[in-house]
């Protein structure tokens, strides 16, 4: 019975959902719109379960004195704060909010991305060798679209370059895009149709 | 004679300048049609309309087209809408947000630039009526229909016994080897469902291996780490790795804090995916699921601590960055083929040789497309399905 | 080790120490560099530009801080040309975090411009959910945000006086870090026949060449590149047109590195 109903509700809302999408009625789009309040409101309740874990999982490491456990308290007093900040004042440009989002927030993220700029560099320089002509032909390839996504490229290539790589994007790119996009939507399909009919209970729990 | 010769001659250049500079009101459009919106809730009405001969044509001063709606055929008429003269031969404009069910009239008045002014007939009654079935979705019907119908009896067949041939796929041959270096070393092993939420499919296929994963790693009592990107995903993680444990008959082994959410916040869960990388050292990384710029990240701290990583995506970008730093990636639908693979359960390999015939029957579309359009034959109607 | 292994095998601590080097350096050296529209950001450029005034523009905020030095410029350069033809710009966020950004966003242009909130433009901040959230616009706007990021109620704005869901709003753009423009073509534009345009991190960008030749979205800018073009299309050039010296000279360097790799190993290999 666990897994029963559970599966039972999964089928039946499929079936209705996917009969929703072909029926514009305003009864089935009154039901779509229902159900699409009511995964909002579900997902309000899954940020209080988030906040319980974050704070559990923090307390335990600062309890067990675990390594970098000093780090924890730093991010459970940065939850504290900003949350305080923003339930009791105000949101909006110029606020203390705004402020601590701006300074603090957004500098930290921003340099944790540009840390792709690094890594990218060395994983082109360990990747790009011309071992074989296909190797050879992404060698080329990735050259003429680093060169064609900067102006400088363009300025040494009289305006070649972006060309090239625009041509590269919308039709070779797309072209090798697309077959996989094909795959990866029947997979989709697939894999949607083995939970609708139960043929896949993992994400019940269990490998059954 | 002489009065009557310019008499005439006054005349004819009247009439000549008559007919050239006759300041004649704008023609109507030869063609104004007003009808229900297919496959609608019933709150549109398309109104289409031929451009006047004399806009772009003819004297060429069409100034501006009005359109009118009334709910009685001589009723007071509003403006709906005010257009410049047109681009397009045939001007389809929908009236939108209306109440369903009511009957409108329309009527088009076109005035040019010395303000003269035509009004069309007025067409109608046409209401906006709620459909049962968009007819424009047909099409997505049929092959939602014919697809299912392939599953089923893919899944009919490996009830039967089919055997059916699956391709080696090495990422997954390397499952076992990584679990076993990560005993031997008595090192975590760290498991990555990515950024995706419980709408995504490829989170889900990920959240299935999972489930089979974590059975071995508890047979071998290797200690897991999964950190959560989302509540809820984290919630289903949880139980999946609790009932896996479950039934290697180790459930003393489970800890509750294994599965953990981080942050949902996109840098923030890379920085802390990476912290414990650099700390706990794990010795193998799986990244499957749902990934985005963060994918580099992860999987080139993850190379720098020398662990063995397998990794799979259906976010296309981030493939390239997956093989460049990984020992093995799983490339789009390998993702979704892993379930069966690993578990070789015949319903499920039902449905991932059904995804082989699905891509046959696209592949036999597109190039009977091609010839289609090679040859100058227009079809692409037929299969429209963006509508 | 001789030279040439060593160009095979240069450690990874001396290319990240000469990229930070140019990152650092580029930005003190001015170097004007001459930014070419492509045709995917044109298309968003026009399809604004063609927009009569009182038309509506949501601009989607799904991105985080991390994201900002691509996307920020991005949807100045788009907020900017919107309120500057009297377009409204209706601004909602599926990421949490990109509501500071927006607000960021819409406040400094607004200011320039001498907009007003609730009149030209709004910021209705996030909502939980994503494709729930895109599905919910098409039945009502002010139902789904029921107040603004200022807490203001939207129901009796000005802004909203003619604008209802996405039969009244003429253009979609989502600015992503993630996959929401899938979201958005999928939702509000298959079920609602919304016109998407999207601005994405370059590192997205090939993702969505699909969508542009299909006609899903009518245009994509792409990466800090794109923003630069957007920028230099409105006649503004900020961050974005500065950020392509320190741009040029890292895909120089890494071009370089490829090469020195391949020169160190073809004559590793001729010497074997």
């Amino acid at each position: 019975m666990k897994r029963t109903g559970p599966l039972v509700v999964c089928f039946i809302f499929a079936i209705i959902m996917m009969v929703q999408a072909f029926v514009p009625h305003p009864f089935s789009e009154d039901f779509l719109q229902l159900s699409n309040n009511h995964l909002m409101v579900m997902s309000t309740f899954a940020l209080a379960i988030g906040i319980s874990t974050f704070v559990h999982l923090h307390l335990t490491k600062i309890r067990k004195n675990g390594e970098g456990w000093y780090f924890s308290i730093v991010a459970l007093v940065g939850m504290v704060v900003t949350a305080t900040v923003g339930i009791f004042g105000k949101t909006e440009a110029g606020t203390l909010y705004d402020k601590i989002f701006f300074y603090i927030q957004n500098p930290m993220q921003s340099a944790m991305f540009s840390l792709l700029a690094f890594f990218m560099a060395s994983a082109a320089y360990r990747a790009f060798r011309a071992r074989s002509f296909e190797a050879t032909l992404l060698l080329l390839a990735a050259i003429i679209v680093m060169l064609g996504r900067v102006p400088i490229g363009d300025l040494m290539t009289g305006g070649a370059t972006s060309k090239i790589t625009e041509f590269l994007f919308s039709v070779p790119n797309m072209a090798a895009k697309r077959a996989i996009m094909l795959g990866v939507s029947l997979g989709v399909i697939a894999t949607s149709l083995k939970i609708i009919f139960g043929i896949e209970r993992s994400w019940l729990g269990g490998t059954d | 004679m002489k009065a009557t010769l310019i008499a005439l001659l006054t005349v004819f250049f009247c009439a000549v300048a008559g007919t050239v500079y006759a300041d004649a009101p704008p023609k109507l459009p030869e063609k104004f049609i007003a009808e229900d919106f297919p496959g609608d809730k019933g709150e549109k009405i398309r109104i289409m309309w031929a451009k006047s001969s004399d806009d772009g044509a003819g004297e060429n001063d069409v100034k501006t087209y009005y359109l009118f709606r009334s709910t009685a055929k001589d009723g007071n008429y509003e403006i709906v809408e005010e257009f410049t003269p047109l681009t397009e031969d045939v001007k389809v404009y929908e009236d939108k947000n209306l109440p369903g069910n009511i009957n409108y009239y329309y009527q088009l008045k076109i005035v040019d630039a010395q303000n003269n002014i035509s009004f069309s007939e007025k067409i109608g009654p046409v209401a906006a009526n709620p459909e049962w079935f968009n007819v424009n979705r047909n099409m997505i019907l049929i092959g939602m229909l014919l697809y299912i119908a392939i599953v089923l009896v893919c899944i009919l067949l490996a009830k039967r016994g089919k055997d059916f041939f699956v391709r080696k796929i090495a990422g997954l041959d390397a499952v076992d080897e990584a679990i076993g270096r990560a005993t031997e070393m008595g090192k975590p092993i760290l498991y990555v469902t990515g950024l995706g939420g419980l709408g995504d499919i490829a989170t889900l296929a990920s959240i299935n291996i999972l489930g089979r994963l974590a059975k071995k790693i508890a047979e071998y009592e290797t200690p897991l780490i999964v950190p959560a990107y989302d509540y809820f995903v984290m919630m289903v993680q949880k139980e999946v790795v609790k009932e896996a444990y479950m039934e290697a008959g180790r459930p003393d082994s489970y800890k509750d804090d294994s599965v953990f959410f981080l942050s949902d916040s996109q840098f923030a869960y890379a920085a802390a995916v990476d912290g414990i990388m650099v700390r706990e050292k794990p010795a193998a990384n799986f990244y499957l699921g749902t990934f985005f710029a963060e994918s580099l990240i992860l999987a080139e701290t993850g190379a720098s601590t020398g662990a063995i990583q397998i990794a799979g995506t259906d976010a296309l970008a981030q493939i390239p960055f997956f093989i460049t730093a990984c020992d093995y990636t799983l490339i789009g639908e390998e993702l979704y083929a892993a379930s069966a693979y690993l578990s070789r359960e015949p319903l499920v390999m039902g449905t991932l040789k059904s995804q082989d015939w699905g891509k046959l029957i696209l592949m036999i579309l597109i190039i009977i497309g091609i010839a289609l359009v090679s040859f100058g034959i227009p079809f692409d109607e037929f299969f429209r399905v963006i509508e | 080790m001789s030279i040439f292994e060593w160009l095979l095998k240069i450690d990874r601590k001396y290319i990240f120490l000469v990229i930070g080097v140019l990152v650092l350096a580029s930005f003190f050296i001015p170097f004007k560099m001459v930014i070419k529209d492509t045709v995917p950001v044109k298309n968003v450029y026009d399809s604004i530009e063609k927009m009569d005034e009182n038309s509506c523009v949501l601009i989607s905020f799904d991105f985080d801080p991390s994201a900002e030095p691509e996307l920020l410029p991005m949807s100045k350069a788009i907020i900017r040309q919107c309120l500057r033809n009297k377009v409204k710009v209706v601004a909602i966020a599926l990421w949490p975090q990109g509501v500071g950004l927006a607000e960021n966003s819409l406040t400094t242009v607004a200011e320039e411009i001498g907009a007003k909130r609730g009149k030209d433009w709004v910021n209705l901040g996030w909502k939980v959910g994503m494709f729930q959230v895109v599905l919910a616009i098409g039945e009502d706007i002010t139902k789904t945000f029921s107040k603004d990021n200022a807490g203001t109620p939207t129901k009796n704005m000005e802004i909203f006086e003619k604008v209802k869901n996405y039969n009244d709003i003429d253009l979609v753009i989502t600015l992503a870090a993630g996959n929401s423009p899938d979201t958005w073509v999928t939702f509000a534009g298959t079920k609602y026949k919304a016109k998407i345009a999207a601005g994405v991190t370059a590192v997205m960008a090939a993702d969505y060449y699909p969508y542009l030749q299909t006609k899903q979205m009518i245009g994509l800018v792409n990466g800090l590149k794109g923003a630069a073009e957007y920028e230099t299309l409105v006649g503004k050039p900020e961050k974005a047109v500065r950020g392509m010296t320190p741009q040029s000279a890292i895909h120089i360097a890494i071009i370089l590195f490829i090469l020195l790799g391949n020169i160190g190993y073809f004559l590793t290999k001729n010497k074997k």
